[in-house]
């Protein structure tokens, strides 16, 4: 039978265009119980107002790059905005892990939006990237959280399947069609 | 997930230069481990890639890393995948026999893992006298361009005999010494004739001299040629 939705632990690679991954990853992320992380997205401000629209209740806290970021314009009670240097990604990847603990200024995050891997995986290598991903997703499923890592179509087979192997799915959309829930290309051993 | 990993931990955020060149350098860094490596004689199966995940992952991280800076290193399950990779991106392949019968097998098997993974590490567990020939044959076939990925690396305990002799090119097969022989007695022949056609080709008149240098000239390109498309 064809999943239609992401169970609670588990972690997929959103691979499609960016409108059509963004609208994809605010539904879920707006299904958020505790709170929401949405990790690097190329517009904060249109994220905290995609999310409103989209339903999310729960608080949610944006991991920006610095230089697109108006923290002061879009923090209030239930938005918090964290600046990173997009760069480096153990700075990402400690920024983001910050939201999913319990000892944070808002309560653990239960889904995880990581926007887009192209460009860290154009500023650092697939090692990296791989790394970022395998820490999160475990931390995620510890949680019982769902992680989305958002990836663009043109990114090549091989990377797509590289980066696939410690996630649980590989989720495909398109613009105006339903989303393809499958197990990611390089998953090989075992996939749900 | 179906995978056994070495544990992530450590808290630091060190910022790292990361390139390409990172890749490369960790998939030397394994293939160095792996060349000093031998796995348990007794061991088989699945005993040798546990061991070999445990021996690079202690090898590759120590206790102090940060988990941004650990080598993830994971056993991977089934018959058609790697054994371990490094990394998402680096595959070991453990091999045991290279007999002729099984080249075309374990090829496959190369061009499965060299579309699934960016570096590839082959490691002959079996070192069987009878194995060279096929080992070199797979070895000389199997390079980086022709499997896709960005580097590959076969290491491992080399079969008896393959030190003394062969691979050195000495002494040489039958069929070596024979071409060896044949060969620069034709060149004789060769160069005789030539001197004697160019003496002949010399009485000529210009406009019948001029219209054999040309056709020499064509001859020599048609062959230079054929030489490129045969490389």
């Amino acid at each position: 039978m064809q999943r239609e939705e992401l169970e609670p632990g588990a972690a997929a690679l959103v691979v499609g265009p960016v409108e059509a991954r963004r609208s994809f990853c605010l539904d879920r992320l707006s299904t958020a119980d505790r709170s929401a992380v949405a990790v690097l997205p190329p517009d904060p401000a249109g994220v905290v107002e995609g999310y409103r629209r989209a339903g999310g209740e729960a608080p949610l806290t944006v991991v920006a790059r610095d230089a697109t970021t108006d923290a002061g314009r879009l923090e209030s009670d239930d938005v918090r905005v964290v600046d990173v240097d997009a760069a480096s990604l153990p700075a990402v990847g400690e920024a983001t892990l910050a939201t999913l603990g319990a000892d944070g200024p808002a309560p653990p995050a239960d889904r995880l939006w990581l926007a887009d891997l192209s460009g860290p995986l154009e500023r650092t290598s697939v090692q990296q990237v791989y790394r970022l991903l395998y820490i999160l997703s475990e931390h995620v499923e510890r949680v019982d959280g769902v992680g989305l890592y958002g990836l663009g179509p043109s990114v090549d087979g091989k990377t797509t399947g590289i980066l696939g192997q410690p996630l649980d799915y590989q989720v495909t959309v398109r613009p105006g069609g339903a989303p393809t829930f499958g197990s990611p290309a390089g998953r090989i051993d075992g996939a749900p | 997930m179906t995978t056994e990993t070495g544990a992530t931990g450590g808290t630091g955020s060190e910022d790292l230069t990361a390139t390409g060149a990172e890749s490369a350098s960790k998939f030397r860094e394994v293939v160095g481990l792996l060349d000093g490596w031998s796995p348990d004689p007794e061991d088989r199966g699945t005993e040798v890639s546990r061991q070999l995940r445990e021996t690079l992952d202690r090898r590759l991280n120590d206790a102090e890393s940060s988990r941004w800076d650990r080598d993830i290193v994971e056993r991977r399950r089934g018959a058609l995948t790697a054994d371990v990779t490094v990394n998402g991106e680096i595959a070991v392949a453990v091999l045991g026999s290279a007999r002729m019968a099984a080249v075309s097998s374990v090829r496959s098997r190369l061009d499965l893992l060299g579309g699934r993974y960016n570096y590839l590490v082959v490691y002959w567990r079996d070192a069987v006298a009878e194995d060279g020939d096929a080992r070199r044959l797979i070895e000389r076939r199997a390079t980086a361009r022709s499997l896709g990925v960005e580097d590959v690396s076969f290491v491992g305990p080399e079969p008896p005999g393959a030190a003394a002799g062969e691979g050195t090119g000495w002494p040489p097969s039958p069929a070596t010494a024979l071409v060896a022989l044949v060969v620069p007695v034709g060149l004789l022949f060769a160069a005789t004739g030539a001197a004697r056609g160019f003496a002949v080709v010399g009485r000529f008149p210009p406009l019948a001299r001029a219209f054999l240098a040309g056709v020499g000239l064509l001859f020599l390109l048609v062959l230079a040629f054929a030489a490129l498309l045969v490389r």
